[in-house]
């Protein structure tokens, strides 16, 4: 599967099928789960309808997180095989990751404004989540100023897998210095199936989504490289004819 | 191994002969301390609670502003390039220009700590807690620079990117470290945060060093 679309053409021909399929597949998904957690749910005990904005929030962590993992494994996969789609697909992740990350922390605040009296607490989770943007941005900061692109690639696919060994390490240590926050209530006590549904279906919906934007990224920048190598190629030849 | 103690020497022959540029650390942790404490409005009362952070704090920008030089004097004047030629791998290089690092800018700011200490009029056991904190968490501190710096040489405004590139690795030494100050005077080096900050700095050797050998590779190729 990794080597059979490590061609970039190959990979095209894949994306022609899965790009529609994974975005109607997120629009039916985001759609519906919004339905039943907008106006089919149940409201909150304690919190009532403020619940509504961790059906947001949820999935947006989930992807925010899984995504850093994802850009790691494809760095991974692109430093010891030298996989030439894999360095572009893990670029493309880390923009609709830190943009996912952007909105765990604004929906995060939302709701923490509601339930806590306060739009922010450096507890456990929220620190760790603003280390992880911090982490998303430098990465692409890599990517921005390093202007030889395959050399951007190597230290960039470096920084993700060194940040991605640390992650874990860092979200324990924050843990462990302040936790307010409260555990996961997945599946937990006074946590109903009605709850529930909306909220995997939005978990699905939103890592639809994010295949979709990360297959057409990848897409776009297929198609930016073959721009710049046909331009190239012709400004040489320009310059044979002047000769 | 006589490469690499070689090269400790060239380094810190080098050092000795750049004029003192070595002490900037230094200068730099003295001046943040003091403008803390006449931020802070200069009352012992206030400043003494908040000291361990603060010279944490100056302990670690200090050392983040000196990562960029790192390796550019060598990357530039080409004597990388003939170092990989002669055969020594770049993890022993690498390796040698971390301990001369630390040789250079946390041997003098741990001898540093007693006045510092002085002037925030801290008590025996706080200045005790720094100086085992920084000595134990130091390894972590370099080596994470020495990461950013390889992945940065080169590159127009890599200083700015090389701290936030950093920061996010050196939470967990920072969290740990505080903490630690903290419980030295209670449970001595026994206490659960100094076995964090070798753990923390254990991995730092484990990842950082190949991970710079590798970054310093992909600059040369």
């Amino acid at each position: 599967m990794i080597s059979l679309l490590a061609n970039p053409l190959r990979f095209k021909k894949f994306a022609r099928y899965a790009s529609p399929i994974f975005g109607c597949a997120a629009l039916g998904l985001i759609a519906v789960g919004v339905w039943y957690a907008l106006y089919n749910s149940p409201e909150d005990k304690l919190h009532e309808n403020a619940v509504r904005i961790l059906y947001i929030h949820v999935p947006a962590a989930l992807i925010s997180m899984s995504a850093y993992g994802a850009m790691a494994a494809a760095s991974l996969i692109a430093f010891v095989w030298r996989h030439p789609l894999a360095d572009v697909l893990a670029r493309s992740m880390a923009l609709p990751g830190a943009a996912f990350t952007v909105l765990t922390l604004a929906t995060g605040a939302i709701w923490g404004k509601t339930a806590w009296g306060t739009f922010w607490q450096w507890d456990g989770r929220m620190t760790s989540t603003l280390i992880l943007l911090f982490l998303y941005i430098g990465y692409m900061q890599v990517w921005a100023i390093i202007e030889d692109k395959r050399r951007a690639a190597r230290i960039a696919g470096l920084i993700a897998m060194v940040g991605s060994i640390n992650l874990p390490v860092i979200k324990f240590s924050v843990d462990w210095w302040n936790s307010l926050h409260q555990g996961a209530t997945l599946g937990g006590p006074g946590f109903e199936t009605s709850m529930g549904m909306p909220l995997y279906l939005l978990m699905l919906g939103y890592g639809c989504f994010f295949a979709w934007l990360t297959i057409n990224r990848v897409l776009d920048s297929i198609e930016r490289t073959k721009q710049k190598r046909t331009k190239t190629q012709r400004g040489a030849s320009a310059v044979m004819e002047d000769i | 191994m006589r490469a690499l103690s070689g090269l400790i020497k060239r380094d810190l022959l080098l050092a000795l002969r750049s004029g003192g540029t070595w002490a900037h650390g230094l200068v730099f942790f003295a001046v943040f301390l003091a403008l803390c404490a006449i931020a802070l409005g200069g009352e012992t009362s206030v400043i003494r609670p908040l000291a361990p952070a603060l010279i944490w704090l100056a302990l670690v920008l200090s050392l983040l502003f000196s990562f960029e030089q790192l390796f550019a004097g060598d990357v530039e004047d080409g004597s990388l390039e003939q170092i990989r030629l002669s055969g020594l791998p770049l993890t022993h290089y690498v390796s040698g220009k971390c301990i001369v690092h630390w040789l250079l800018t946390v041997v003098p700011l741990l001898a540093a700590l007693p006045i510092a200490g002085l002037f925030y009029n801290l008590s025996m056991a706080t200045s005790a807690g720094l100086f085992f904190t920084i000595l134990i968490a130091s390894p972590a501190l370099i080596i994470y620079g020495a990461f950013s710096g390889a992945c940065l040489t080169g590159y127009k405004g890599g200083g700015v990117l090389l701290v936030l590139l950093t920061t996010p690795l050196l939470i967990p030494v920072l969290m740990f470290a505080i903490e630690g100050v903290l419980s030295y005077e209670k449970a001595g080096l026994g206490a659960m945060e100094f076995q964090a900050l070798s753990g923390l700095s254990l991995i730092a050797l484990a990842i950082g060093i190949p991970a710079s050998a590798a970054a310093l590779g992909a600059t040369m190729e």
